[in-house]
């Protein structure tokens, strides 16, 4: 009997061994897959953010090609540009006239210049490239350290190691009409303890704009919008230390021409750039961590053009042989910082750290046509008629910043974010972010969000010297954004999720020019609006993507006077349509709807016109992770003309920027 | 991390469920199966079956989960030995020797037969897809803020199916 007993005994201890092994290895597996979850995003709609993530999968099969093009299917994004075709998204109508309202980041490197705070070099960067996509809209530190202020874009190439892809390596080439031609590759490699990925391509086409523009002077032709670009990029790893470059040589024609008159068409305007990032992860204790980056960035504008033809009378001055000018700055970014992670206490996860950026002008020239006589050239370089006032140009930033994201239970969620920003040449200031994520079941979640963010000024704010394009002020200060947000999401089943976003925003301090061309913080515009959208798989043969955002805003001046928000439409559809014909075809199609756009209130012209435009892409073996692929497509089949809006005594009818295009790609995935 | 990688190799060409949770379930559902304590009462041989269910043309696709699950378990949990199929909605409903079933994606009509079908014959039944609880499927994997176990706390009831209670410590009951 005894030995019975011991015997029924060990079983059930053997049993509960057993199955205690195999509760560990499930709570393992669960902890792994929240993990890598976490690292590749993929968790998105519990995170406390309005985030979109657009995957290489799904948006190559539409015939995207760029990452400007791949921002465009972003609900509440459009994009605007400049004379010199300096393009930039904007994110729900915030300060459409400036720059550096959103945040690029490419493998944890912010890359906005220092000059513009934009990141127009980077709007044509290969997807190929790209492995994901991660956008933002609204204020909040995304990113650990970074601080959005319209919007935050997170891209990760296939040199991240935490990508769930399965090639190693691709290469591609594409070609086209207006002689546009790409060719590239990346690879990845790795051994028992280092990672390492290379990428490189090169691209060009010849653009123009699709009809005849008329300029400020009542000339008519074609602005060149043509662009060279090679770039290289590597990435190392090994136990913990990370190694990341980049260099980006781009280059593109003078478009509209920087004094609002047709450029000559060999005008050419230069932005090289390239950083260097190292990090290093030290385990301190368990549950902790310490983060150290330190990272070199350089970025160059350089404009050589004859913006004012032969002949032409400036300022009571006639030009025999034009207006000729050879503009350089290039701008230098050291930062170094430290954070600490602690994920200690079972429902925090707390992030504190402090980074310090010093960003100078180390190399400026000046050279142009005799602005007093008109005739031959003069090196103003070191005289205050250079072009920008590049001794005072340098900022030292610091930047501390404090996060915890707090697990309250199984439904409810909260995160916060405080920091301050401390600048040389501007006031400091604080910045501030909370958020509730509320999850009653598995198929609803709620967000809440609050934010209050800032935006530093650029170099050519602050220090350009008068010009007909505008004046510097060094007295400037931030830009100031107040939000709150809103989100509903409804799973409609595990592939497809359907979300409501409500939001509003108070933007304060913005900076735009006055009358005299001077920027000054006099505006302040508010916008409300919503978005409403739907994503993933109706089966498992599709992908989609829909959405329409409504904005209603306003601006009111340091008078008090107030108008409607100018150059943004307040309805943007964008609907993108995948569908895998057969195991080796597949069809998509991106139609975009722009809604018309306001103008500011002292200019008369109508308002510019709605647009919408539809792109078909038809891929062979599109699915393939391994093996040759192909894909032709079309893009603005109907040959719309899409404009840009243009400042009042500018180009009357607008930056035309694209009509019909087409291309051929192929590529081998191994 | 490693067999992760592996993982995410071998399953190339069923692209069309998400990869990272799929390939959670692949290395889950196995193990949730072994914690069933009344398997060994539904199995008539030393195997059980491990059923991967698919409707329509989509065999390929749960072929193809039933070999990674075979080829990432060999066979064995702790002291289970399990085998696995892929067979169709009408093939399961009139076989008797089915341990546990995964759904892989199907119409509501079908999910709804393999569900009535598991409570009548208490044979456990995971899917795919969440939003089949709703059709009255046990239970599914989520990726969430973290990764969660959902069980149907009426179909357990319903179906009278007896788990190690370890399981609920860490599986979320919902009704």
């Amino acid at each position: 009997m005894k030995l019975s007993i011991c015997a029924v005994s060990v079983i059930a201890l053997v049993l509960n061994a057993n199955d205690s092994s195999i509760i560990t290895s499930l709570n393992d597996d669960m902890l792994q897959t929240a993990q890598m979850a976490t690292q590749t995003n993929h968790n998105i709609d519990y995170q406390p953010f309005i985030l979109s993530i657009l995957h290489n999968d799904d948006i190559s099969k539409l015939g995207i090609k760029t990452l400007g093009e791949a921002l465009m299917l972003i609900p509440g994004v459009d994009m605007a540009t400049n004379t010199m075709n300096n393009r930039t998204p904007i994110f729900r109508g915030s300060n459409p006239t400036a720059y550096g309202q959103s945040t690029l980041i490419i493998d944890d490197v912010v890359v906005n210049d220092d000059l513009f705070s934009n990141y127009n070099s980077y709007l044509d960067f290969p997807i190929e490239l790209i492995d994901r996509i991660e956008v933002v809209r609204g204020a909040g530190s995304f990113i650990e350290g970074v601080n959005g202020y319209a919007g935050t874009i997170n891209v990760v190439t296939h040199a991240q190691h935490d990508s769930l892809r399965t090639e190693t390596g691709t290469l591609f080439g594409w070609g086209g009409n207006n002689t546009m031609m790409g060719l590239g590759g990346w690879n990845r490699y790795h051994g028992e303890t280092w990672k390492l990925s290379l990428d490189a391509f090169t691209q060009r086409h010849n653009q123009k704009t699709p009809i005849s523009v008329i300029d400020a002077a009542g000339r008519s032709g074609y602005a060149q919008l043509g662009m060279e670009q090679n770039g290289f990029g590597i990435a190392y790893e090994n136990k913990g230390f990370t190694l990341r470059g980049r260099y980006n040589d781009y280059q593109s024609d003078s478009a509209f021409g920087n004094l609002n008159i047709l450029p000559n068409e060999d005008g050419k305007l230069q932005q090289p750039t390239w950083y260097i990032q190292g990090k290093y992860t030290l385990p301190l204790i368990q549950k902790m961590r310490l983060i150290l980056k330190t990272s070199v960035m350089e970025n160059t504008w350089q404009s050589d053009s004859t913006p004012l033809p032969v002949n032409f009378v400036y300022n009571s001055i006639t030009l025999p042989d034009g207006y000729s000018a050879s503009l350089l700055i290039k701008s230098r970014r050291i930062s170094g910082g430290a954070s600490l992670h602690y994920t200690g206490f079972e429902t925090h996860h707390i992030t504190a750290g402090i980074e310090s950026t010093w960003d100078k002008a180390v190399d400026m020239h000046s050279i142009t046509t005799n602005k007093v006589t008109g005739i031959g050239m003069v090196d103003y370089t070191d005289t205050p008629q250079a072009f920008i006032d590049a001794k005072s140009a340098k900022r030292q930033t610091t930047n501390l910043f404090l996060s915890d994201m707090i697990t309250i239970n199984d439904m409810t969620a909260v995160a916060f974010t405080v920091g301050q920003i401390q600048t040389s040449d501007i006031e400091s200031h604080t910045n501030g972010r909370a958020a509730i994520v509320y999850q009653p079941n598995h198929n609803n979640i709620f967000k809440l969000m609050a934010a209050s963010g800032s935006r530093n000024p650029s170099f050519q704010e602050m220090y350009i010297t008068p010009s007909a394009y505008g004046t510097g002020n060094q007295n400037l200060t931030h830009e100031h954004v107040r939000s709150i947000e809103a989100q509903y999401l409804r799973k409609l089943n595990s592939s497809l999720t359907a979300g409501l976003n409500l939001f509003y925003i108070e933007n304060s301090q913005q900076i735009v020019r006055d009358e005299a061309g001077k920027f000054q913080n006099y505006g302040k515009s508010t916008m409300d609006g919503a978005e409403a959208e739907l994503h993933g798989k109706f089966s498992s043969e599709d992908t989609v993507s829909l959405s329409y955002s409504y904005l209603h805003g306003k601006t009111e001046d340091n008078q008090h006077y107030e108008a409607a928000l100018p150059y943004t439409a307040s309805h943007l559809i964008k609907a993108a349509y995948a569908y895998d014909l057969s195991d080796d075809w597949t069809l998509g199609g991106v139609w975009q709807y722009v809604g018309s756009k306001k103008r500011y209130s002292p200019d008369t012209r109508d308002a510019l016109a709605a647009y919408n435009t539809l792109d078909i892409a038809l891929g062979w073996n599109m699915n393939t992770h391994k093996g040759w692929y192909a894909q032709g497509v079309i893009k603005n089949i109907d040959n719309t003309i899409v404009r840009y809006p243009s400042p009042a005594s500018t180009y009357r009818d607008d930056y035309p920027i694209e009509g019909r295009t087409f291309l051929i790609r192929t590529g081998l995935k191994f | 991390m490693r067999i992760w990688v592996l993982f995410f190799i071998l399953l190339l060409s069923v692209q069309a469920e998400d990869t990272l949770l799929l390939n959670s379930h692949i290395k889950m559902i196995p193990k949730i199966m072994a914690l069933d304590t009344r398997l060994s009462a539904k199995s008539s041989s030393n195997k059980s079956i491990l059923a991967i269910v698919y409707e329509g043309n989509r065999k390929n696709v749960a072929q193809k989960i039933a070999d990674e699950i075979n080829l990432n378990h060999n066979g064995k949990v702790a002291n289970l030995s399990f085998s696995t199929v892929a067979l169709s909605v009408d093939e399961v409903l009139v076989r008797q020797d089915i341990s546990f079933t995964y759904l892989t994606k199907m119409s509501t009509s079908s999910t709804r037969k393999i569900a009535a079908w598991g409570i009548n014959n208490t044979i456990p039944t995971f899917s795919y897809d969440m939003s089949n609880l709703e059709e009255g499927i046990l239970g599914s994997i989520a990726i969430e803020r973290s990764t969660v176990i959902y069980m149907n706390k009426t179909v357990l009831k319903e179906g009278k199916f007896r788990f190690n209670d370890t399981l609920f410590q860490i599986a979320r009951l919902i009704e």
